[in-house]
């Protein structure tokens, strides 16, 4: 019951996702004016701030946030970040979720105690994955639907004058 | 090492599948904390919005209690920032769940657990827990069904749509939720209601005062008791006055603006204080104090602290009526003078009746003259003048009446351009028109009862035709209809420019004071209703008369 709720809510963001790409250049690049500073600034710089391990530092340099009108961030980019010449971009994906086609038992220790489950490894990777990036998304999602909200609001008040 | 792939992208609304919506729900233990807070901060929203109680009693300084609704906005800021906090608290608390799409059957389980502990405060945030997963799941499917329906793919449609996005993203918060939009509205709705309902009274106070003469009467008084009596209050009142050992009637009476009453009911309240004080200690020093005796006590200075709160309150409304009905009174003479010389020239106005008859005497006369040299003329000498004459005769009539109606026009000239303003006729028209003088007095009238196209016709020429060309378009106008109108005499024109004055004068008296006039603004601004407007400018557009207010 909740279930279908929450995906019919979830198509319905999508869906308007499209609707924005559909919609007029100029009020899209209004909305995108807004957004960006006003939520996916903000909404960067706690995804940078949460990266953990020995790539945090290259990895929250590498976080932006896009000008777009639906809110988006972006790690990566071909800049080589580390000595060893890797990007961000090479950087990102792997120490998020692991790698490679090695799998082994990794222990994760949560508050509860600790789980062991199995994950893509590299030598590189290995261990334990820290994924920081969608946690922190879904912990940012209520205000940033709702000053999504708002910004539409006010721009469309705006250019319906 | 190739640098290949792609950055790692992630859209909120495109990518909205990756997240969990139900996540909030996932720690029902922190939902109650979050509840408790939030009703916690519920209180203290309640605290702000009782010292907004003061609102009514202090409609006399309205910029202090706007000051007052401020803070309580800032209040209602705080409840909503410490909510989306605890919302935020929430969310976090979701991180460390493994398989997020199971959380919402998983926080049911949890229910079930922590009612097993039997840790009530759980189970009772588990409660409201479940509601608000169910009614976000309901909401969100209902509005997902609404919203697909109705999607028209414009920017309008997108924004209902986020805002219904929000609004479930806010109920998906259960309790902390309902902090900050019911808490909020709820609370901004009973402040609104108090501050309209404190003003209507004071309003009506007022009136009663000014009906009264600036001072109630016996009867005056016993009216307002009798209101007591009418809304059913009038019991709860009369068994405070007895638990407190206070005339009952005199408590009425004070209540209903008697200020002898007033004086001896506070003197009584203060004695029957200080006996019951007295009472107390007598017990305390004679060790007979029991929890009854305390209790009642209590209870008797709770009730004495209440009538004297009733009784301040009742007095400040009273004060505050008898001062504006002062103010009333005080501009009175100066209205009632302005008025006068308002009357002086109208009577000055329909001088020209007897320009009139004298010059229809005249008419008469000249017409009699021919007549009869008219009958001279002919052959016959049966005839005489009066077989001539006639047509005179019936034309003087034709002339008294439209000269009686002339002079009931002029007579109801300034009624008649007030109505035009009514009817959206704007100022640069009634200008002119005023200008035309007595004149315009039948154009005037005329126009009153012309239809709303016609009347609109008329102003559209009379802009277009400019203030130049007014004298002769407002003589078409009159030929039209047919109204019987000399020519303009310089007394005429001298009576016109004396009756021209008033008009100032007399959107001055009917026009509300500039104190009122930002009062209006400010009420509207607030979204309040408006205080009094005088009833004559009720309908007129601001615009109209706010030019003329100093």
């Amino acid at each position: 019951m909740s279930g279908q709720g929450l995906e019919a809510f979830e198509r319905e963001c999508k869906s308007t996702a499209r609707n924005l790409r559909r919609m007029p250049a100029d009020l899209r690049k209004a909305l995108a004016a807004q957004v960006q500073p006003r939520v996916a600034v903000p909404l960067a710089a706690k995804v940078a701030q949460a990266f953990t391990g020995p790539w945090a530092a290259p990895l929250a340099a590498s976080t932006k946030a896009r000008k777009l009108a639906d809110p988006t961030i972006v790690v990566g980019g071909s800049r080589r970040v580390v000595s060893g010449g890797a990007s961000a971009r090479q950087l990102v994906y792997g120490a998020t979720w692991g790698g490679g086609k090695r799998v082994a038992s990794v222990t994760r220790r949560t508050r509860r105690g600790s789980s062991t489950y199995r994950a893509h490894v590299t030598k590189q990777f290995q261990g334990k994955s820290r994924d920081n990036i969608i946690p922190t998304l879904k912990a940012q999602g209520g205000w940033v639907l709702e000053e999504f909200a708002n910004i539409v609001d006010e721009v469309w008040e705006d250019q319906s004058g | 090492m190739a640098d290949r792939g792609r950055d790692l992208k992630v859209s909120i609304l495109s990518d909205a599948d990756r997240f969990d919506l139900a996540a909030p729900a996932d720690d029902l233990e922190h939902l109650g904390d979050s509840a408790r807070a939030a009703g916690d901060d519920l209180e203290r929203l309640d605290d702000a919005g009782r010292t907004l109680d003061d609102l009514g009693r202090s409609a006399r300084d309205a910029e202090e209690d706007l000051g007052r609704l401020a803070t309580s906005s800032r209040d209602l800021d705080r409840v909503e920032t410490d909510a989306k906090s605890a919302g935020d608290g929430v969310d976090r608390m979701a991180q460390d769940v493994e398989g997020a799409a199971k959380s919402v059957d998983s926080s049911f389980d949890k229910i079930a657990a922590a009612s097993k502990r039997g840790a009530q405060d759980v189970d009772a945030a588990a409660d409201r827990g479940s509601d608000s997963l169910r009614e976000m799941g309901e909401e969100g499917q209902g509005t997902a069904r609404e919203m697909a329906a109705s999607f028209d793919g414009s920017a309008d449609g997108i924004k209902d749509a986020m805002q219904e996005a929000a609004a479930n993203v806010l109920a998906a918060l259960g309790p902390v939720g309902a902090a900050i939009g019911i808490g909020a509205g709820v609370a901004i709705g009973w402040i609104r209601g108090q501050a309209e309902a404190a003003k209507e009274e004071v309003s009506e106070l007022v009136s009663t005062l000014l009906d009264a003469g600036g001072r109630l009467d016996n009867q005056g008084v016993l009216a307002q008791i009798r209101k007591f009596a009418e809304d059913g209050s009038i019991t709860a009142l009369a068994q405070e006055a007895r638990a407190g050992k206070v005339d009952v009637r005199d408590y009425l009476r004070a209540l209903s603006g008697d200020t002898d009453a007033l004086a001896r009911t506070r003197k009584a309240l203060d004695d029957s204080r200080t006996a019951v004080e007295a009472e107390a200690e007598a017990r305390r020093q004679a060790g007979t104090v029991t929890t009854e005796s305390a209790q009642a006590t209590q209870d008797q200075i709770i009730a004495l602290v209440n009538m004297s709160s009733n009784l301040d309150e009742s007095a400040e409304k009273w004060s505050l009526a008898a001062d504006a009905a002062e103010a009333y009174a005080d501009q009175l003479p100066a209205g009632t003078e302005a008025m006068e010389a308002a009357q002086e020239a109208l009577e000055g106005f329909v001088d020209p009746l007897s320009t009139y008859t004298e010059a229809l005497s005249e008419k008469e006369a000249a017409e009699r003259e021919t007549a009869e040299k008219t009958a001279a003329a002919t052959k016959s000498q049966s005839d005489s003048w009066e077989d001539y004459v006639g047509d005179v005769k019936v034309s003087i009539g034709e002339y008294n009446d439209a000269l009686e109606q002339q002079v009931k026009d002029q007579e109801a000239w300034a009624t008649n351009l007030a109505t035009l303003a009514r009817r959206g006729v704007d100022e640069g028209v009634l200008a002119e028109l005023a200008r035309l003088g007595p004149e315009g007095a039948p154009l005037v009238a005329g126009l009153t009862k012309a239809s709303d196209k016609e009347l609109a016709r008329t102003v559209d020429l009379f802009h277009r035709k400019g203030k130049a060309s007014a004298d002769g378009l407002g003589q078409g106008i009159r030929d039209n209809q047919g109204s019987v109108v000399g020519a303009a005499s310089a007394a005429r024109t001298a009576a016109a420019s004396a009756v021209s004055a008033p008009i100032p004068m007399w959107v001055r008296l009917n026009a509300p004071s500039p104190g009122e006039v930002s009062a209006i603004r400010r009420d509207v601004q607030n979204n309040l209703r408006p205080v009094e407007i005088p009833v004559m400018l009720r309908n007129v557009p601001t615009s109209t008369w706010s030019r003329y207010i100093p």
